[in-house]
């Protein structure tokens, strides 16, 4: 991050690298995203018969949009 | 300092609850809610996950670079892959070839199409019916005509009309046989494992017919059917209702079992939840394990239960026994009976002839019938307490290794205490009645001539909460709460 940003420079968290906040929401949320996207499509499969194998690709989409909203979010900040 | 996540300690107090509901409850059974709902697991996670991280974003404190670090990765891979093989295990899975669908669901892509079935053909008065595997719901109901007649509705789930259509050209229902024997066959597996498609079937059949019939998920309802019934299914609500024959249930995944009526030997095999049996003649005998509420009234022969953590065998049961999660009781049996449970709180009342009862955790209330007959009950861990009519006659042994013991029967019983616990004796020329708990208070007490039974007959009118609709077992879990 550039030395003019408004936010201090936090401690890092052991075992990850750390950027200020605003840089890096989008890019945390993806991961609990894609987690809970995979918790919903099996929870689909297992209750409602809307195979696993059919909805995959709802995790290529969600991964997608995050990449893109960390993208825009970047070139805004 | 390192914020840590909260899923960690929920996790932890997730597990320990579980572990806790097992021992509390052994009959319960985790696994197939496990097998089933494990992917709750990660939504939940997922949420947290979220919710933290918005969380910490709106009050400025640092963000970690991953809000799912690759260890959690691998671990969430390790869950998917426990979680996957337990379904499969446990034979919910769709992940394996025609391991069954589940019907009623979440149904949010395509249509049903729906298409008539009819089909009839001559028979015997007495021909065996064969329903080979389907998907789907069906009636069977015996007649005076000779002649199988099914009428119905074949449903397909299809994203458009065409291949609906297709799927219902590839999927015809036939009914073959001479009349000895018939076959109903609905080839649904010819059409590709994503394509649905049910068939809900009445079928009428001559009453002295035999019933051998494959289901995959659905339900069957039978009644007044004479010949023997076999019945193999994946999961099923199974209602039978005036059978002449023997009958004999191997349901893998039952939501409900419920029989009125029969006069043959009725044989289940399997799990599920709910069993009701009520007016049955012949022998009942049960082999698995069932969660729900299982319940017997008026049966005129011997029944054997055997499940996971109890095993009950007695000799005919003009009363009822009610067995609900964590209990057992009983009124009015005719032993010699035997009832072996690992947690259960024991009452039976009103029994005749000799009676064994052996309790790892739980209390035991007792009250024979005159004359007294042999008695013998234990618990590692509970109370017990013995109620006999005040004319009884017994030899009665009655000992705690820790705690107390007390005498409301008053005449020839003695107590004799020991350092922690004691023994009570008191005999009048009568059968034995040893009664021993390792930890907990017996009592013995004159009974009441006015007590109300431990399991007081079921008022539910029979007929009402069974038949009326085709979908049975939706409808009967509203009616019985």
């Amino acid at each position: 991050m550039s030395a003019g940003s408004p936010f201090p420079t936090p401690p890092p968290l052991p075992g990850s690298p750390v950027l200020t906040p605003r840089g890096t929401l989008i890019r945390a949320l993806r991961g609990p995203l894609l987690l809970t996207t995979l918790g919903v499509l099996l929870a689909a499969d297992h209750l409602g018969g809307l195979s696993f194998e059919r909805t995959w690709p709802a995790l290529l989409i969600v991964f997608g949009a995050c990449k893109i909203a960390e993208h825009m979010e970047v070139r805004q900040a | 300092m390192r914020r840590g996540s909260l899923f960690a300690p929920l996790l932890l107090i997730g597990l320990g609850a579980l572990f806790l509901v097992r021992n509390v409850y052994p009959d319960l059974q985790i696994l197939p809610y496990l097998a089933k709902y494990w992917p709750f697991l990660l939504i939940l996670w997922g949420v947290l996950r979220l919710g933290e991280i918005v969380f910490w974003a709106t009050t400025n404190r640092p963000l970690p670079m991953r809000g799912v670090s690759g260890g959690e990765w691998a671990f969430v891979i390790l869950i998917c892959f426990f979680g996957g093989a337990l379904n499969a295990a446990m034979g919910f899975s769709t992940w394996l070839p025609r391991g069954g669908i589940e019907l009623g669901g979440l149904e949010m892509f395509g249509e049903s199409y729906d298409y008539p079935i009819t089909a009839e053909k001559p028979s015997g008065k007495s021909p065996l019916i064969v329903i080979e595997s389907f998907r789907g719901n069906a009636r069977i109901t015996g007649g005076d005509q000779a002649v199988v007649k099914v009428s119905g509705r074949k449903t397909v789930r299809s994203m458009d009309q065409a291949g609906a259509d297709r799927a219902n050209e590839a999927t015809p229902f036939e009914i073959s046989g001479d009349g000895n024997r018939i076959v109903i066959r609905t080839n649904q597996d010819r059409v590709s494992f994503h394509q649905r498609v049910t068939d809900e079937m009445e079928i009428s059949v001559p009453k002295g017919a035999s019933i051998e019939a494959h289901g995959r998920s659905g339900d069957f309802t039978l009644e007044s059917i004479d010949g023997p019934v076999t019945i193999d299914a994946d999961r099923a609500g199974v209602h039978l209702e005036n059978l002449g024959g023997e009958t004999r249930l191997d349901v893998r995944s039952s939501d409900v079992v419920r029989a009125l009526n029969v006069k043959g030997n009725f044989e289940l095999r399997g799990n599920g939840s709910d069993i009701d049996l009520e007016n049955m003649d012949g022998t009942v005998t049960i082999n698995g394990g069932y969660t729900g509420n299982v319940e017997f009234q008026n049966l005129s022969k011997p029944l054997h239960f055997v499940g996971p953590q109890t095993e009950v065998t007695l000799q005919k049961l003009p009363g009822l026994i009610r067995m609900p999660l964590g209990t057992f009781n009983a009124s009015n049996l005719v032993g010699p009976a035997r009832l072996e449970t690992r947690s259960r709180d024991v009452q039976i009342g009103e029994f005749t002839n000799s009676m064994e009862v052996s309790v790892e955790r739980g209390d035991i209330q007792l009250r024979p019938s005159l004359p007294v007959a042999k008695l013998d009950a234990h618990t590692r861990s509970g109370n017990i307490t013995l109620a006999l009519p005040a004319d009884a006659k017994f030899d009665l042994t009655a000992s705690t290794n820790h705690g107390q013991l007390s005498n409301e029967f008053g005449g020839s019983i003695r107590i004799e205490e020991s350092a922690r616990g004691g023994t009570m004796r008191g005999a009048s020329g009568g059968p034995a009645v040893d009664i021993h708990t390792d930890r907990g208070e017996i009592t013995v007490r004159q009974a009441m001539p006015d007590e109300p039974p431990f399991a007081p007959r079921s008022v539910r009118e029979f007929k009402g909460r069974t038949f009326k609709q085709f979908k049975a077992p939706k409808q009967l879990k509203q009616f019985d709460q």
